[in-house]
């Protein structure tokens, strides 16, 4: 075969390959382009993960089934150069007949040789290449459309303004509610503060007439009283820091204030690292004195007098070293606990106490009187912290109120969780008897500092002052009258019983 | 000498006779044009038919030079050449010889065959279609066997051996149409046309000095007989081949590879002498454009005169005027589409 023709027949090869590449990379990014529009704008349901697999799989196939369709046998190729330069049929009649031998086949041989090299071998190749470039170019549009074209985002829905009004009845409600911040325990200015927040809220309820407008107002009443509630409240951060102690003491105050549901900003590492050595230099001393025996009780007292007092003045300079202020709730609990003894001038008999207790009782015996003495340390602390919580109590009640009155949703307290020891929440444990001070116990109607408005007088007045009135009035003719089944009645009567008489402790009724 | 030399000689050799074939045909083409003005095409095909081997059937009306073709053509050929005028009285033996009874000179009867006109290398026969059947049909054996029998005995006639045969399309009356066989005989059907202008003009010159032929001989008989050997050895490409085979079975309507132009136009198709006629002369003409295969342009070129009696269009061609020639310009069309 001619040099020429094979230089025709390679040149062909390539361009092929070629031509064979770019109509796969066409197909594949036509194909990878077009699926991402369809799912851009779903109109096929499928992840777009599979595209890139089946662009490639299409690229692939196409490629390669391009190339097996458009190679040119020798037959083809010859007869396109004859076809494209017209040469008479001389190139596939010299491949016929190549091996041929002969004058008039020598002769046909030099001829299509001589009309063959006249040609170009690149006009030949690359005739119709510009389809393929074309293709490819079509099949990158479509890829970049699909990954230019999404659809718009759904445009949001229309906000619908629900007209508002204040009615008379809530404004009443809120006026009450202001007048019993004003008259409540909490401490100043939070007192003050938290009866202004009422106020502007209540001018921007009347001036609301929408329901957005209404949410609003409360959000921002709500996030004023919750602030002024933090900044006048130590207690969360004390919880958090006894919470996470695994000292029995420490736990037993962390139990006390949980229930109270104290929030505060100090730091309580520090505290807690003061009552533990406190805790220890006792059980020291404590260890002294059984060491000595019984008849040196005196010396042993006042040795332990001395421990006492210098464990004492160490717990207050590690309280006052660790940031927590003379103002706040705990110091003021620790310090007043501190200073018990000497100040009710008793502290010969707190000291004789403690050398009574380890000289009769033993070293063991001795420790459980003194986690009881410890456990006592709630009272003086609870009492110290009710300002903090009077203020919480206030604080989270007006919040409660203003949602309730108007409907809106009640924020969300934050509330450390704390396991309770479960023998001491219901039995009488130094946690349960604190509860019975500090919240609401025997002896006190259940809710009966809501306000409520009273439908004799049409005022807002507590609910206490009305359950009387309520349960005679209403409730007590229909259980009379027969209106409810032996069951109903019992039930019924349970509840005004839980109402007036508080929880029963013993009992299950905290279900009911 | 060795054989390599024997070979490399007879390959030189060979290729001087390729090259001569060229000049001959020069030549002869040449010495024609001094008699025959224009008419180039008709010349080359009578060339290409003679050369190939093949009979020519001239048509044309009276007057345009057919015959003083043929017979400038025999001088130029050197070939015997003789002429028979057929006429509806002329009978096959005026045309193929007959036995004839001779008294020798002992007194004996014996018989004797007499060889009619149709010994020649060269036959002109003029005005064929005047003739009737019978005659017509003696003229079947020769053209296609080149041979004559008569009581049952053949006499072969020297090669080469050409019929060209003239006829007038206009007159009808006294005339007889050739029959397919014999038209089948023919490898060309030329069309004569009427000379133009200045033809004419040069014809009316040019017979105005003498009537006579005035072309010699630059060719033999001999010669003839190598250039057919030569051009039978043009080698011709498959798919050529395949081409002329679909054009000529494309004319047959009956068949299910018919051009749609043939299912609508044509009656009935060639036959395969056509194939046959046409790779022989396109081998030559491929050799007269100086080419040594055959191309599709030869076998287009070729296949009006090769069809043209072949084929018979039906009504459907003749009621929308359309001549053979046109029905076949449309089936090489079709056939020639993505060759």
């Amino acid at each position: 075969m001619n040099a020429t023709f094979l230089r025709f027949k390679r040149g062909l090869l390539t361009v092929n390959i070629v031509k064979s590449l770019l109509l796969g990379l066409s197909l594949g990014l036509a194909v990878g382009g077009g699926l991402l529009l369809l799912t851009n704008y779903e109109i096929i349901s499928l992840s777009q993960i599979y595209i890139l697999p089946i662009a490639i799989g299409v690229l692939l196939l196409a490629g390669v089934g391009t190339y097996f369709l458009i190679r040119g046998s020798d037959k083809r190729t010859a007869a396109g150069l004859d076809k494209r330069y017209s040469l008479e049929e001389r190139v596939q009649t010299m491949l016929q007949y190549k091996d041929e031998q002969g004058a008039i086949y020598e002769l046909q041989r030099k001829d299509a040789e001589e009309a063959l090299s006249a040609a170009k071998t690149a006009s030949f190749t690359l005739k119709g290449l510009w389809i393929y470039v074309l293709s490819f170019v079509l099949g990158a549009a479509v890829l970049t459309s699909g990954i230019i074209f999404k659809p718009a985002p759904p445009p949001p829905p229309p906000e619908i303004e629900v007209p508002f009004s204040l009615s008379e009845i809530q404004i009443k409600a809120i006026e009450g509610l202001i007048t019993y911040v004003e008259g409540s325990e909490m401490s100043s200015p939070y007192r003050e503060n938290t009866a202004r927040h009422l106020s502007v809220v209540l001018g921007e309820l009347k001036a609301a007439t929408t329901t957005k407008m209404r949410d609003e107002a409360v959000t921002r009443a709500n996030n004023a009283i919750l602030q002024e509630i933090d900044d006048s409240s130590t207690g969360l951060e004390i919880i958090n820091a006894l919470g996470s102690s695994f000292d029995p003491t420490v736990l037993a105050f962390a139990r006390a204030l949980n229930f109270y549901d104290w929030t505060a900003g100090n730091e309580w590492d520090s505290y807690t690292n003061a009552i533990t050595k406190f805790r220890g230099s006792l059980s020291a001393a404590l260890s002294e004195e059984e060491a000595a025996g019984e008849g040196a009780c005196e010396l042993q007292a006042a040795r332990l007098k001395q421990l006492l007092t210098s464990s004492a003045s160490t717990a207050a300079s590690a309280l006052q070293k660790s940031g927590i202020n003379a103002s706040d709730a705990f110091y003021i609990a620790a310090e007043s606990y501190l200073s018990y003894l000497p100040e009710d001038g008793s502290e010969a008999r707190g000291i004789a106490l403690l050398a009574e207790i380890v000289g009769e009782l033993g070293y063991d015996k001795s420790e459980e009187r003194l986690d009881l003495l410890f456990a006592a340390l709630n009272n003086p602390t609870f009492t110290a912290l009710e300002a903090d919580y009077n203020n919480v109590y206030v604080g989270e009640y007006a919040i409660v109120r203003v949602c309730t009155l108007l409907g809106v949703s009640i924020p969300r307290f934050e509330r450390p969780i704390i396991n309770r020891d479960p023998e001491e929440d219901s039995g009488g444990g130094a946690g349960s008897e604190s509860s019975g001070g500090g919240g609401i116990g025997v002896g006190t109607v259940y809710g009966s500092n809501d306000i409520v408005l009273d439908p004799m007088t049409g005022e807002f007045v507590e609910y206490g002052t009305i359950l009387d009135d309520y349960f005679y009035l209403d409730a007590k003719p229909k259980i009379d009258g027969g209106a409810y089944t032996e069951e109903e009645k019992k039930a019924l009567e349970k509840y005004y019983d839980i109402l007036y008489n508080g929880f029963d402790n013993k009992g299950d009724t905290n279900n009911e | 000498m060795s054989n390599i030399e024997n070979n490399a000689a007879l390959a030189q050799s060979e290729v001087e006779r390729v090259k001569m074939f060229s000049e001959k045909i020069a030549e002869v083409r040449e010495e024609l044009a001094k008699d025959v003005v224009g008419q180039k095409e008709i010349i080359d095909n009578v060339i290409i038919a003679i050369v190939a081997g093949g009979n020519v059937l001239l048509e044309g009306v009276p007057g345009v030079g057919k015959t003083r073709l043929v017979r400038s053509l025999g001088k130029v050929l050197s070939l015997p050449f003789s002429r028979i005028q057929f006429t509806p009285d002329l009978m096959p033996s005026d045309v193929t010889g007959t036995n004839i009874v001779e008294k020798d000179e002992a007194d004996r009867l014996s018989t004797k065959f007499r060889p009619g006109p149709i010994f020649a290398n060269l036959v002109l026969a003029d005005e064929i279609n005047r003739a009737t059947p019978k005659t017509q049909s003696a003229m079947l054996e020769v053209m296609q066997e080149h041979k004559v029998t008569v009581a049952n005995k053949s006499y072969q006639i020297d090669e080469p051996f050409f019929v060209l045969a003239t006829e007038n399309p206009i007159e009808q009356d006294g005339t007889y149409p050739l029959p397919e066989a014999q038209m089948d005989r023919f490898m060309f059907k030329l069309l004569v046309n009427f000379p133009s202008q200045d033809e004419l003009c040069d014809i009316v010159k040019m017979t105005q000095k003498t009537m006579a032929e005035t072309a010699t001989g630059v060719i033999d008989g001999e010669e003839i007989l190598e250039m057919r050997a030569l051009a039978s050895t043009v080698p011709v490409a498959d798919e050529v081949l395949a081409y002329t085979v679909r054009l000529v079975a494309g004319t047959h309507p009956e068949l299910s590879d018919g051009a749609p132009s043939t299912k609508k136009y044509v009656k009935y198709g060639a036959s395969p002498r056509a194939a046959q006629g046409l790779i022989t002369a396109a081998k030559v003409r491929a050799l007269m454009c100086g080419r040594y295969n055959v191309s599709y342009e030869d076998i287009d070129e070729l296949a009006r005169p090769v069809l043209r009696h072949r084929i018979k269009v039906n009504y459907t061609a003749i009621n929308e005027k359309l001549g053979v020639d046109d029905v076949i310009g449309l089936i090489i069309k079709e056939t020639g589409k993505g060759r």
